[in-house]
């Protein structure tokens, strides 16, 4: 295997699925990295996606999150910290809006990256989120750390969203190794 | 765009630092992924780094935006190395199994100029206590040199499980082979 960075698989929303699933991840790479390009269909302000391991929805997770609001145009900056919750959170993320928030054709920027993710150790990540937009109305910046208090190997990765994923949104999982 | 491994340090529990010497110079960018936890008594340790050995005093500049999940703080300083200030890796005292998580970019480490570095991620340790810090944190070295080496410091020493892998980032374009 190479040593380095390698794409194990994209989707490609098709503009009918709120959740992409990476099941049955190999075991074989030292990190894993997911980089996404997404916009979803709820109408609204801004949207969500809510990371869960291992299809483990117990109260195992934890993040801490420095943001800018998604309504205030750079005005303030707040923290944000979850404890013992059933997911992770990304948020203030780029959607479809009756109103005049989110601009056609923005799409969010996410990196993610899980460190050690077959050892049995709890599983950390780090993230960072830019939802650029063409209004002063929206747009969000978010990074944080996280913690996922569980010590088995991640083998699948659920990218659920509250509503269906616009088409074109792409999600890539990469392998890293040493 | 691929990225290559180039090499790998480890903590033992007994050293401070993690050295990367004779760092190749073929490469457009650096990329560092930094998963640590020091051996320091306390919740937290700190997290330094220095380019090609260099400590002098007032070469490292700066800058930060980071949380707690409650307060979001700015902050500036000088020093002779690049820390990540309040954002830091756990310590010896916080919860087992955790350790902080950060990604360092480093681009045109070859070239003569300044030398930028972009540095994102932190610790969360599933409390609601001060030990969870996250942030972005920006910086420069004053210096035109080409990077050669790279140190990462912390009080104490690097607990083992500490790991940071350094890679090579190329910017030829796919048809070229790169």
């Amino acid at each position: 295997m190479p040593k380095g960075m390698q794409a194990i698989f994209t989707q490609v929303a098709s503009g009918s699925a709120s959740n992409i699933i990476f099941n049955n991840i190999p075991q074989n790479y030292t990190d894993l990295m997911i980089l996404m390009s997404t916009r979803d269909q709820v109408t609204g302000t801004g949207t969500y996606i809510l990371p869960v391991f291992n299809n483990n929805s117990t109260a195992v997770y934890s993040q801490t999150n420095v943001y800018q609001s998604i309504t205030d145009y750079g005005t303030s900056v707040l923290g944000l910290r979850n404890t013992n919750t059933t997911y992770f959170g990304l948020a203030r993320l780029a959607c479809n809006s009756s109103g005049s928030y989110w601009t056609s054709n923005m799409f969010s920027t996410i990196k993610i990256l899980i460190p050690e993710y077959t050892t049995s150790k709890f599983k950390q990540i780090t993230f960072d989120v830019t939802a650029p937009n063409m209004t002063t109305n929206a747009y969000g910046i978010s990074t944080g750390g996280g913690l996922f208090k569980a010590n088995s190997p991640i083998t699948r990765i659920d990218l659920p969203a509250p509503a269906n994923y616009v088409a074109g949104s792409t999600f890539t999982l990469y392998g890293i190794s040493r | 765009m691929t990225m290559h491994w180039i090499a790998t340090g480890t903590g033992n529990g007994s050293s401070p630092a993690i050295d990367f010497q004779n760092i190749p110079q073929t490469f457009s960018h650096l990329r560092l992924h930094v998963y640590a936890r020091s051996a320091y008594a306390g919740t937290t340790g700190s997290l330094g780094l220095y380019f090609n050995n260099d400590t002098t005093s007032g070469t490292y500049f700066i800058h930060n935006v980071y949380g707690d999940g409650s307060t979001v703080y700015q902050a500036g300083t000088v020093n002779n190395q690049f820390t990540t200030y309040n954002v830091r890796p756990s310590g010896s005292t916080a919860l087992s199994n955790t350790f902080g998580c950060f990604i360092y970019d480093f681009l045109d480490y070859t070239a003569a100029k300044n030398k930028n570095i972009q540095c994102i991620g932190g610790l969360d340790n599933n409390t609601t206590t001060g030990v969870n810090t996250v942030g972005t944190i920006s910086g420069t070295w004053n210096s035109t040199s080409a990077i050669n080496r790279l140190t990462l410091t912390t009080e104490t020493a690097w607990a083992s499980g500490t790991r940071m892998d350094l890679y090579g980032i190329t910017s030829n374009p796919i048809a070229t082979g790169a």
